[in-house]
């Protein structure tokens, strides 16, 4: 657990959000399972932050949930992305990393 | 997911937050069961991994709080960013903002003026100490008791169930009830009968309505006087000295706002009152509509009405005592209606039952005694937050014709709104197509667009608010007649608020649902495309729209044709032969026996108010009549014939005593025989004069002349010999056709002849003979006030009061309803010509001449226009019949109505395409095809 974890921005987790369900559909703690495994453990969302990120994506209609059962035979709910959220996914995607290469520039740069 | 899906999660978002909360709960907690799964299945023992879950949660409560919050505020987050764009657009489109809004306000304006009146009416508590207490006492019967021997007030029909129904009781069973009860901290009556009395006051007669009241009436109700004390328990005795709280506005407007008016004298029928107090302002009694100016202690009542005496023999002395002990200790004369304050914490129904058997046991007694028990009465209650329900009986029915008027209008100015709404979404097609392409959900842009519509309403609706004072003011100037007592505080309270709040949303929501799924259903490739016109949804929305149009058509029809109707009842009314000459015809009134005059006095006060009045410039004739010609109410007896009707058969008629020179002032002719004149009095034999259906009727095709009309019964019979037979003329209604009626002289009835309506024919205008009639009424006896000064036309407009309600308000609310439609059709035949710019342009390039196009245009808007008459005229076809009881000589189907409307329609259908149609005449082909 870095410091990473705890200032772990708002537009960083939906994005990792969108991210992991272009995967395919998974219920809550699949999700916050999955981008702990694809970030190698550096991110791990807490439900308190988990939640309110999966309910904003739903209401901006990014994300469509309903109930399933999980792998261990449980009642679950389970988010997966919408049409327009999958086109969301890509200009994000587009988005940082046009940051994230401007960033890296940056800090190579030397004086 | 499908859209309706996403409609219901709107609404379940908006109304059932319980079921979203409760999702939320179940999908934490498979959160949390997933989680524990995961740490068992690490090695830990349940316990252990509950505990090690719930901490890598970091609260349960938390985490649901935090949804919460980001669902509420994007909620909020979306209305105001809603609120904002609707304000920017509308802003962007002053033209079409001002006329939906102005369309919006006179449908919510006229909406919320009748409500105004329907909340004055119908639902305005008393302005007393907490209303839902009190509660009015009744008892209902299946037809007239028998231990009932005499009863003052209202008696009618129960609308629930047939019988009898009525608020009077006898003071013995008053006496009971507020003695025997626990249920009330207060039982209190006063006299079911108010009625107006001559008073005066620094020798200036007046004419003041007088309620008898019990002695703890304004503590039960709780109404405090701001000056001097009210009437207390002490006051209400034969032996207290006799005291009178006058009302705010008699002490305002009569007694000229004198602060020292406590412990003065006002004499009322003679009888000397000190006044005690003055009531507040907002008070005025217990029968909404009637504004009381004096209230007294019961027991001055029957001294009060010994003075009266309307009819019959007056009595003196020892027999007034006896009528008077009569109101009393006689428990069948039943005259007090009784109401009560309810200990808080004790239902109505339990307080019933305790008076019931109090009331039960009276009822007992009394037949007992009385030896007669049919039709025995049994106690009812009902609210008296309202006070008593004569108004509200009497407005319930034109009420509700007017408030289903408004609601046409408004719905209308909704369909109205729609159609502009829907035309302008043709304008907006790109926006909504660029927005929906971007990723818009649909869901999200038909919030945002009915945003707008709730917007426009809202606006419509503050200045609707505006509009309604002034509907208001024309309302009650449309209906005042003048004359009518009737007072009726009209305000904007938080009820018509709230109402108006109401209709405002609920009418934007109507007109906007449809125009916003509209907008929305489109093909994004041919909306983005700039020719979009010609595509299929577009044609769909044009259908919506000319649908719209037609169905405005349709409603204004329906209210014209009312209208239409009620105009020609009162056209029918106002012209019906009276059987007398209708104009230049001056009346009031005066009650000499009020001011104690009996007997060869009285008719000297006759003879000398007819002499002197006679002789005034301007006065060609006058007389005088126990009732006025019309609307002075009626008064009827039945006779017996000898020599033409059996033994028990009796003949029905109405009767008036009339004055010297009654038929020649009227001008009713004399048909047979002669008519009454001044030598027909106490020493002359008593004759009468009948009218030609009181002849036919009794008499058949015989001479009537001589026969004796016999009153009374067989023992002490008062004859009535016939000398003559006049024209029928109406009497009292002008609906009635006139009556079989028996004329009297006054001479010959003088016990009844107290009071008399004088009927002064004039040469020129009758007003301006008022001032020097006042002169002479004066000079005669000047304590006696004269009351009602109207022409015979202003009475009959008076007793029109409901007709000319109807067809007024109907009338205005129908030229309103023409005026939108105008607009409406104005819009909509504009937007037409705009979308078929190119295809004017190519007919007009292939050769179509002008004047085809404006035909074609015209046409169309005249399809549109008959098919909302059609339409119309079945649904008034079916309608009218529920008016039909309102109409006089006017079938419901009235042709003339439905083809005169019919035609005013399509006069007003053409005149609105009218514009529209020149527009397209003068559409420049090459300009439109390279719109293209």
């Amino acid at each position: 657990m870095s410091g990473a974890t705890a200032d772990l921005l708002q537009g960083t987790l939906d994005l990792l959000i969108l991210k992991t369900l272009g995967l395919g559909p998974d219920h809550g703690l699949g999700i916050a399972r999955r981008i702990n495994q694809i970030t190698r453990g550096t991110f791990h969302p807490k439900p308190g932050s988990l939640f309110p990120a999966l309910h904003r994506l739903e209401e901006k209609g990014w994300l469509a949930s309903e109930w399933g059962e999980s792998e261990n035979r449980r009642r679950a709910k389970y988010y997966k992305l919408t049409r327009s959220g999958r086109r969301n996914l890509e200009t994000e995607t587009a988005n940082w990393e046009r940051i994230a290469a401007a960033i890296f520039l940056a800090l190579e740069a030397t004086p | 997911m499908s859209f309706y899906f996403r409609i219901r999660s709107l609404i379940s978002n908006l109304l059932r937050r319980d079921r979203i909360d409760h999702d939320l709960d179940a999908e934490v907690n498979s959160y949390l069961e997933q989680l524990i799964d995961e740490k068992i299945s690490e090695g830990l023992d349940p316990d252990a991994a509950r505990r090690a879950a719930l901490i890598e949660m970091g609260g349960v409560e938390q985490v649901r709080e935090r949804v919460r919050d980001v669902r509420a505020g994007m909620l909020l987050g979306q209305l105001a960013q809603d609120l904002r764009y609707g304000l920017r657009v509308l802003r962007k489109n002053p033209g079409f903002t001002a006329v939906a809004v102005l369309t919006l306000a006179l449908g919510i304006g006229a909406n919320t003026a009748i409500f105004s009146v329907v909340d004055a009416v119908m639902l305005e508590m008393l302005p007393v100490r907490n209303p839902q207490q009190l509660i009015l006492f009744k008892w209902t019967s299946k037809a007239w008791p028998s231990i009932v021997e005499d009863l003052e007030g209202s008696n009618r029909e129960d609308p629930s169930g047939g019988g009898f129904i009525s608020e009077s009781f006898s003071y013995p069973t008053y006496e009971a009830m507020r003695t025997g009860g626990t249920s009330f901290s207060e039982v209190f009556a006063f006299a079911a009968n108010t009625s107006a009395f001559n008073v005066q006051l620094d020798g200036k007669a007046d004419s003041a309505l007088c309620q008898p009241v019990s002695g703890n009436y304004f503590n039960g109700l709780g109404v405090q006087t701001p000056m001097g004390r009210p009437i207390l328990p002490s006051d209400d005795s034969a032996a207290a000295p006799a005291v009178a709280v006058i009302s705010y506005s008699f002490w305002r407007n009569k007694v000229g706002a004198d602060d020292s008016v406590v412990g003065r004298t006002i004499v009322v029928d003679s009888i000397p009152l000190t006044v005690a107090g003055v009531a507040p302002p907002e008070f005025f009694g217990t029968q909404p509509g009637t504004s009381v100016d004096l209230w007294v202690p019961l027991h001055l009542y029957p001294r009060l009405l010994q003075a009266v005496a309307l009819s019959g023999p007056v009595q003196y002395g020892a027999a007034a005592d006896a009528a008077a002990a009569a109101y009393w200790e006689t428990p069948g004369t039943w005259w007090l209606v009784t109401m009560g304050r309810l200990k808080p914490g004790v239902s109505e129904a339990q307080a019933r039952a305790e008076l019931e058997v109090i009331f039960d046991q009276g009822v007992e007694d009394l037949a007992r005694s009385a030896k007669t028990d049919e039709n025995r009465p049994v106690l009812r209650s009902s609210p008296g937050a309202k006070g008593l329900d004569q108004l509200r009986r009497r407005f319930s029915e034109p009420l509700m014709v007017l408030v289903c008027a408004v609601g046409l209008v408004l719905l209308i100015a909704c369909a109205n709104v729609a159609g502009l709404l829907l035309a302008r979404a043709t304008a907006r097609q790109r926006e909504i197509a660029v927005r929906l392409s971007l990723g818009a959900r649909r869901l999200r842009l038909i919030q945002q667009l009915l945003t707008e519509s709730v917007l426009l309403a809202a606006m419509g609706g503050l200045l609707g608010i505006l509009f309604a004072r002034w509907f208001s003011e024309l309302l009650v100037a449309l209906v005042a007649s003048g004359r009518q007592r009737f007072v009726l505080p009209l305000h904007v309270n938080e009820r018509v608020l709230l109402f108006t709040a109401g209709i405002a949303l609920l009418t934007g929501l109507l007109f906007g649902l449809a125009p916003a799924f509209s907008a929305t259903r489109m093909s994004l490739t041919a909306a983005l495309k700039e020719g979009s016109a010609s595509s299929v949804l577009g044609s769909r929305r044009s259908r919506l729209v000319r649908v719209l149009v037609s169905a405005q058509v349709a409603l204004s029809l329906l209210l014209l044709v009312g209208a239409g109707l009620f105009l020609r009842t009162l056209q029918k009314l106002q012209t019906v032969p009276l059987g007398f000459e209708r104009q230049q015809l001056l009346l009031f009134s005066v009650s000499p026996g009020l001011n104690g005059y009996r007997g060869s006095r009285l008719a000297e006060y006759y003879r000398d108010m007819q002499s002197r009045i006679g002789v005034i410039p301007g006065v060609s004739s006058v007389t005088f009549s126990s009732h006025g010609p019309v609307g002075y109410g009626e008064s009827s007896s039945s006779v017996s014939i000898p020599g033409v009707t059996t033994d028990k058969q009796r003949v029905d008629l109405h009767r008036l005593l009339v004055g010297p020179g009654y038929f020649d002032t009227l001008g009713i002719p004399t048909l047979i025989g002669r008519v009454l004149n001044g030598r027909d009095d106490t020493s002359a034999p008593k004759v009468a004069v009948i009218n030609q259906a009181l002849m036919h009727e009794a008499f058949g095709g015989d001479s009537p002349l001589g026969k004796i009309l016999r009153f009374g019964s067989a023992e002490r019979p008062r004859d009535f010999e016939v000398v003559g037979v006049v024209g029928d003329a109406k009497y009292n209604s002008l609906r009635k056709s006139p009556p079989p009626t028996a004329y009297f002289s006054h001479l010959q009835a003088l016990d009844a002849a107290t009071q008399m309506t004088f009927e002064v024919r004039t040469g020129g205008d009758p007003s301006m003979v008022v001032p020097g009639l006042r002169n002479e009424v004066a000079e005669v006896d000047q304590d006696i006030p004269i009351t009602r000064v109207e022409t015979l036309v202003q009475a009959i407009d008076s007793s029109l009061l409901f007709e000319r309600m109807y067809s007024r308000l109907t009338g205005f609310f129908g030229l309103l309803a023409l005026v939108l439609v105008c607009v409406g059709l104005y819009g909509t035949m504009s937007y037409f010509v705009a979308r078929q710019t190119n295809e004017i342009g190519i007919r007009m390039a292939l050769g179509a001449h002008p004047v085809r196009v404006f035909q074609m245009v015209l046409a169309q808007g005249l399809k549109l226009t008959v098919a909302g008459i059609v339409v119309g005229l079945a649904g008034a076809a079916a309608a009218t019949r529920l008016i039909s009881s309102a109409l006089y000589e006017v079938p419901a189907l009235d042709p003339l109505t439905f083809v005169s409307v019919a035609a005013l329609l399509i006069a007003v259908g053409l005149l609105a395409c009218y514009v529209p149609a020149r527009r397209a005449m003068k559409v420049d082909p090459l300009v439109a095809l390279r719109y293209e």
